[in-house]
């Protein structure tokens, strides 16, 4: 900012704008600019209409309860690749990438705006001030992210899905509690209420319980290596599970635990429920 | 001199066998495993011991296999069957039932060296013990040699 005289100068990148105490115009080298009253000064303080200085000085800015946020970040496009997302931007790096599962998560850390005409993609969530998020088709096995100037490249890689259904059943009843079915899918399970192939199916049975442990069914000699490969999986998912949850892992002969598919017993609160089902999903991405 | 030292040795094969140790699996309020000695003399049968010891814990362990309530135990070549009275197993918790049976077959197997499999029975049969446990199958010595309640850190 500077003073000439009577004229006041303000310059923002390659704009400079100047105006004086009394008249009703702010102008520039090329251009004038009327307002709908003139200039004045008050208690040593001179008063500009502010949103024609930010739109001359091309300054981004929203209205918003009351208060004028700057944007220091304007999205220039939002693209869904086969191996990813790219954002496409000006100004500052404000995003904050997350990636849990199928769910691919940018929070936005300041205020941000898209620029006119932008197209975002149908399966692209934009919450502005917040959060950009995608559900991607399948879940991501591991991602890395690629920052340059004005540029966003989440690379992500997909995990090649063994197991797509989940029977699960709280105290012998399905369960049919949306958020719990929401954040199966989000790993790539889907609920079902039976076996829909033992091959691609996991049996978990949850038991309200002060204990907690995980019980897996060991190798009953009986069955001659029918159930070897479902055996081994539900052992490494119930010793993975209980790392993560802190619990123990037992073997034992339960006549709710279905042989023919992974199948897994849980006792524990209620109140692990839902962390239960969150690292159930992660564990069965890591097999 | 030789025939003394084969004399010797014998003696002492003789001293190893009379003093047998089994080995009880008890468990604390807990839920903790506290593998207890007991010395079995040559008069008593080390089977009987295990089943007397097993249903009468000391106070500061849980009770977990009730008084009277086996049938009859037997060996077939390296299995021991255990066949156990199903009024006493109706209707348990989760929690005692899966301590009973880690309990009694951890308990077998420290004790008894040539049993290689477990199976319980419920009054002759294959059945549900507990309401929980399955005992169709035969507890493998592989798995429940030592207490099989894992926790990875």
């Amino acid at each position: 900012m500077g003073k000439f005289g009577p004229m006041y100068f303000l310059r923002f990148k390659g704009t400079v704008v100047s105006f004086m105490e009394g008249k009703s115009m702010l102008s520039g080298p090329d251009f004038v600019r009327y307002l709908s009253g003139p200039i004045y000064a008050r208690n040593g303080l001179l008063y500009v209409p502010v949103f024609d200085l930010f739109d001359t000085l091309q300054i981004s800015y929203r209205w918003h309860d009351g208060k004028v946020l700057l944007i220091t970040c304007v999205l220039k496009k939002i693209a869904v690749l086969p191996d990813g997302l790219e954002i496409v931007y000006d100004g500052e790096d404000i995003f904050d990438v997350r990636v849990v599962g199928k769910s691919v998560s940018i929070k936005l850390k300041a205020p941000c705006m898209l620029e006119k005409g932008v197209y975002v993609p149908s399966n692209v969530k934009v919450k502005m001030d917040e959060e950009i998020s995608v559900e991607v088709p399948s879940p991501v096995k591991e991602y890395n992210v690629e920052r340059a100037r004005g540029l966003l490249r989440i690379h992500l890689e997909f995990k090649k899905l063994t197991y797509r259904y989940v029977v699960f059943r709280v105290d012998g009843r399905i369960a049919k509690d949306g958020k719990l079915r929401k954040m199966f899918k989000l790993y790539g399970l889907e609920p079902v209420e039976s076996v829909v192939d033992p091959e691609q199916t996991i049996v978990v049975d949850f038991h309200t319980s002060s204990i907690k442990t995980i019980v897996y069914e060991p190798e009953p000699v009986e069955l001659k290596g029918i159930s070897h490969k479902n055996v081994v999986i539900s052992k490494r998912i119930a010793a993975l599970m209980s790392e993560k949850l802190g619990y123990t892992y037992e073997p034992l002969f339960l006549c709710s635990l279905d042989q023919s598919t992974v199948s897994l017993a849980i006792f524990a609160p209620l109140e692990d429920l839902e962390k239960i089902v969150e690292v159930m999903g992660k564990c069965v991405l890591e097999l | 001199m030789r025939a003394g030292a084969v004399i010797l040795l014998l003696m002492l094969s003789g001293t190893a066998i009379s003093a047998l140790k089994i080995t009880v699996f008890y468990v604390d309020g807990n839920m903790q495993p506290h593998p207890t000695q007991v010395i079995v003399s040559a008069e008593e049968n080390p089977i009987a011991v295990l089943f007397t010891y097993l249903q009468a814990p000391p106070s500061r362990y849980l009770s977990l296999m009730p008084k009277d309530s086996v049938n009859a135990v037997y060996i077939v070549y390296d299995t021991i069957y255990v066949d156990l009275k199903k009024e006493k197993f109706k209707y348990w918790r989760f929690e005692d039932a899966r301590l009973f049976v880690h309990s009694l077959v951890c308990s077998i197997f420290q004790s008894l060296e040539g049993i290689h499999w477990v199976k319980l029975l419920l009054d002759g049969e294959d059945g549900v013990l507990g309401g929980w446990i399955e005992t169709t199958y035969k507890f493998g010595r592989e798995v429940w040699q030592y207490w099989p309640v894992e926790k990875t850190r």
